[in-house]
């Protein structure tokens, strides 16, 4: 059950802490939430990722915004607060390609290459992605509960 | 390069009075299309961050209809319009001159609603862009639209960060017009989303002698 004091992780935002602190990321749609644990230390954080690559003419003042930028910051802020880098395990939420066009062709998907980015920034830092609530055309809410370490989805009943 | 953030009130004035013909033009088609008389309120126009949106329109979970279009040609951006649950009941309704309840099939009242949300978002968006075209000159194609009914927060996210996207030139703030449609017998809101690139925004207001 999500508790008032869960943390929401919003747009672009990197954050980390130990048990008992919950996260929660609302209205995930092409976004993703990676979620990073250390169930011995009971360490974690969330990255809520808009973007898959980080723009190379231009600093970044915000490394949550882009894939290849939030997965290296996230691990290193996770770290910082005592978690071991051997043990951590990934779970990443997202990624859906919301608007359905009429075309087959879908033109939009911005969804897929998040998964694609955030999933080659994590094989580069060499941590496992152990489960993996992507793609799909819906919206989905995010609860990490670092107590236990897990993580929920929920998505919207459709309107039928 | 100017950013919405930065629009100075002549800037905004000018956006404001092409939001208002363009919503006239739009309006008009509705009322033709639903031989009806529609009274509508002068357009509201605001500069919205991003992460500010959601909290505008009831938060990131509040269940909408999105439609998102993306427009090509001189000047290039994205639109996207969003109807409240209800509300899009309620044009429904206008439309279609029934209750959606009344019809058999949900599968197919998902269906009909959904084209018809999308048809008058067409139709108000080529009027709004028709508008645009006549005052600056600078031609603007809008592409199919696409649907979605979610969560506001995936549905805005989603639209304003888009695979196509250059992302030096991401705007982290949209211009939100809001318009109020009233009928003999309803009423609803409607919510319109302009999120140009900004290379465009620059440029229609050299057009317009507003820079």
């Amino acid at each position: 059950m999500l508790r008032e004091d869960a943390i929401s992780v919003d747009m672009a935002e990197i954050k980390v802490a130990k048990a008992p602190q919950q996260f929660v990321t609302f209205g995930l749609g092409s976004c993703i939430a990676v979620c990073v644990y250390d169930a011995l230390a009971q360490v974690g954080g969330v990255a809520h990722v808009l973007l898959p690559t980080s723009p190379a003419s231009r600093e970044i003042t915000t490394p949550g915004k882009f894939g290849d930028t939030a997965v290296p910051e996230l691990l290193k802020q996770i770290e910082e607060l005592g978690a071991i880098h051997s043990r951590l395990q990934i779970v990443i939420v997202g990624g859906a390609n919301m608007f359905s066009f009429d075309t087959k062709k879908t033109i939009f998907d911005i969804g897929k290459r998040n998964i694609k980015a955030v999933e080659t920034a994590c094989a580069l830092a060499g941590v496992p992605i152990v489960s993996r609530f992507v793609g799909g055309d819906c919206g989905r809410r995010m609860e990490f509960d670092l107590d236990t370490g897990l993580v929920n989805v929920c998505t919207i009943e459709r309107l039928k | 390069m100017i950013c919405l953030e930065d629009l100075n009130e002549k800037q905004l004035d000018a956006m404001r009075e092409i939001a208002n013909v363009g919503a006239g033009h739009a309006v008009t088609a509705l009322s033709q299309m639903i031989s009806d008389r529609i009274s509508m309120s002068v357009p509201s126009i605001t500069v919205v961050p991003v992460n500010r949106i959601c909290q505008c329109f009831g938060g990131p979970e509040e269940i909408v209809a999105g439609i998102f279009m993306k427009v090509f040609g001189d000047i290039s951006g994205k639109l996207l319009f969003l109807f409240k649950k209800s509300d899009s009941q309620r044009l429904f309704e206008m439309i279609i001159g029934d209750s959606l309840e009344n019809k058999t099939g949900s599968s197919q009242n998902e269906q009909l609603s959904m084209s018809v949300l999308k048809e008058v978002s067409n139709i108000m968006a080529g009027a709004y862009l028709n508008a645009i075209s006549k005052l600056t000159g600078l031609n603007m194609l809008s592409s199919v639209p696409g649907y979605a009914y979610d969560m506001l927060g995936a549905i805005i996210s989603s639209a304003i960060y888009d695979e196509s996207d250059n992302e030096d030139q991401l705007s982290d703030s949209v211009l939100v017009i809001k318009t109020h449609l009233k009928t003999a017998g309803h009423e609803f809101d409607g919510n319109f989303f302009l999120i140009p690139d900004v290379q465009s925004l620059d440029r229609m207001f050299q057009v317009l002698g507003v820079n």
